[in-house]
């Protein structure tokens, strides 16, 4: 492990160097000059900024961003040629990669896991509702709305209760025929007989009912999981 | 205890030796040196010349 000394507060001390011909430039008008050192500061607070963030190759970067420093203070700032600013650029560029050797970059986190995928019987159930609540505002029975919404709320519980939904299935088929059926037939022009809306409003009570279950089952099951545990805990002789 | 699971993890890389990090200092440090001192130099001597 670096110290933040070494990764943070290293790189921007080495334009100290520049500083004075950078200032002479400016004061001397010698505009070229003046760029090379301006870039010379700039490059290293680049690599600094680099070592800062750390992902998977940044320490290559400011590698090579300090070699373009020195590479360009030569060049431009000195004048000195381009065979002394390959020189320095590559002392400067090795002389990074030999200091930042084995450093821990920041690896990027996992992806969140996906979640647990939607049980066959519940997607299918979701798609046959779906297109019936795409149907049921052109039906003449508003009362079929509540049974689609209290269905909804009926599947996704068990989304979340996967091992219950064996027990609920049977029920939940059961009202999709019935209600696909109601809609072909009021869709074809039938007009709804008087015990329709009672029908309707049974089996929204129903699906309401078997989500009070569901919660009751697992308000039971973490009831007793709570006596189990503290029976164990007391057992043990914490309790 | 005696579980695999619970062994300490390895570090990723081994750390490189210290003289490797303290070359690269120097090589980095000196070649910015030298860099800074020709820009100054070369400031100079070119205001200085007629």
């Amino acid at each position: 492990m670096i110290s933040a000394f070494w990764r943070r507060w290293l790189l921007p001390f080495t334009v100290l160097p520049l500083l004075p011909a950078t200032l002479f430039n400016l004061f001397a008008g010698r505009e070229w000059a003046l760029l090379g050192c301006v870039v010379g500061i700039a490059l290293p607070m680049a690599a600094t900024w680099l070592m800062r963030r750390g992902k998977a190759g940044d320490a290559q970067l400011a590698a090579a961003a300090m070699g373009g420093a020195a590479g360009i203070v030569t060049l431009l700032g000195a004048g000195a040629g381009p065979v002394a600013a390959v020189l320095l650029a590559a002392g400067a560029w090795g002389g990074t990669r030999l200091l930042y050797t084995g450093v821990r970059e920041v690896v990027p986190p996992p992806p969140p896991p996906a979640p647990p995928p939607v049980p066959e019987p519940l997607r299918q159930a979701r798609h046959r509702l779906d297109l019936l609540a795409a149907r049921v505002p052109a039906l003449p029975t508003p009362a079929m709305g509540s049974v689609v919404l209290a269905l909804d709320g009926v599947l996704a519980d068990l989304v979340l209760l996967p091992a219950r939904v064996a027990e609920a299935r049977p029920l939940i088929e059961m009202h999709l025929d019935g209600l696909e059926r109601i809609a072909d037939r009021l869709a074809a022009g039938a007009v709804p007989p008087p015990g329709l809306d009672r029908l309707l409003a049974a089996m929204a009570s129903e699906a309401e009912e078997i989500r009070t279950r569901l919660r009751e089952q697992e308000t039971m099951a973490l009831a007793v999981q709570v006596k189990v545990l503290g029976d164990r805990l007391r057992q043990e002789g914490y309790g | 205890m005696n579980n695999p699971a619970n062994a300490p993890g390895a570090p990723p890389s081994t750390p490189p030796p210290l003289g490797v990090r303290v070359i690269g200092f120097f090589l980095l440090g000196g070649t910015m040196w030298i860099a800074g001192l020709l820009a100054l130099f070369g400031a100079v001597m070119a205001v200085a010349t007629p």
